[in-house]
């Protein structure tokens, strides 16, 4: 008995190591502009603050940005149909950790603004 | 009596200015706009594909590596490793691996010759470019990390450099010149 509460313990335990790394969370922002405007804009607006576009794909709707940095950025932003238009999804990491999603709020805007005077 | 508080406040502001330009977040704007040559203005009269072909042509010339390309969005992702031989001398001591003939196992792999000389351990330099040619306009950026051969991280930067936007809009606005009438 005894050694299946110890048993029963480990498992407990060591079941927080077998899960995988969570996604990071992630910021959504509704744009009225069809996928591939809507990726161009934010992969336009990722490169004017500086970061590499380390991979784009417009038939994905995926575009991943790094930038060194002490703790390094790496960002994802992704496009996904909506009514009227497109969500963009955008999360990342810094330094491994995941980023507090409120900090996309400026770039997120930006590239809003980007498409609504771009129309 | 105010006057060396002032000068010591003075002092203090001006010393941690410099921590300003890395504490800035990029996310926010914060990391200040990409020097002028890193944006200009697309040449109109060739397409994006042949301003992809043009960059990627360049970018191979200058010894980077393509990692990725995206034609609809006119994007070109390369990488490039250098050798920085002798910066790992910074943090070492310059007479190394003790007493006469010793000197073995330090800092995994590399060769030792008597005082303070090793070869086979240089920290390596890894740049990132991307380039985005847009509707009206390109940008390429750039950042850098130097890695030491025990994988530890010594520098890493943003390096969107003038100096070097310069060189690669030029280089690649004559590619696009010297093409032979295509479209």
């Amino acid at each position: 008995m005894k050694r299946l509460l110890g048993v029963g313990m480990l498992m407990v335990l060591l079941a927080g190591c077998a899960s995988l790394t969570q996604p990071p969370p992630t910021r959504d922002v509704q744009v009225a502009a069809a996928p591939d405007a809507a990726l161009a804009a934010g992969v336009a607006v990722l490169a004017e603050r500086g970061f590499v576009i380390q991979m784009a794909d417009a038939a994905l709707g995926r575009v991943d940005a790094v930038l060194a940095w002490r703790h390094g950025y790496a960002l994802t932003l992704e496009t996904q149909a909506a009514d009227g238009g497109t969500r963009l999804v955008l999360s990342g990491r810094q330094g491994g950790q995941p980023i507090d999603p409120a900090r996309f709020d400026d770039l997120l805007a930006a590239i809003r603004a980007r498409l609504e005077t771009r129309r | 009596m105010k006057q060396p508080l002032y000068a010591l406040m003075l002092l203090v502001a001006v010393a941690l200015g410099g921590c300003q330009v890395m504490g800035a977040d990029p996310l926010a704007g914060g990391a200040g706009t990409l020097p002028a040559a890193c944006q200009w203005p697309r040449e109109p009269a060739a397409s994006r594909e042949a301003w992809v072909r043009a960059a990627m042509a360049e970018l191979e010339a200058r010894g980077f590596a393509i990692r990725s390309t995206d034609l609809t969005l006119g994007v070109v992702s390369a990488e490039r490793t250098t050798r920085q031989p002798g910066l790992g001398a910074i943090d070492e001591p310059w007479i190394d691996g003790g007493m006469g003939w010793g000197g073995w196992g330090h800092a995994g792999g590399g060769v030792n010759f008597g005082l303070g000389m090793r070869i086979g351990d240089d920290p390596v330099q890894v740049e990132r470019v991307s380039l985005v040619v847009d509707e009206a306009q390109v940008t390429l950026t750039r950042d850098s990390r130097v890695v030491a051969d025990d994988g530890r991280i010594i520098d890493a930067r943003p390096y969107s450099r003038d100096a070097f936007c310069r060189e690669v809009s030029g280089a690649i606005q004559s590619r696009l010149l010297n093409r032979e009438g295509q479209p």
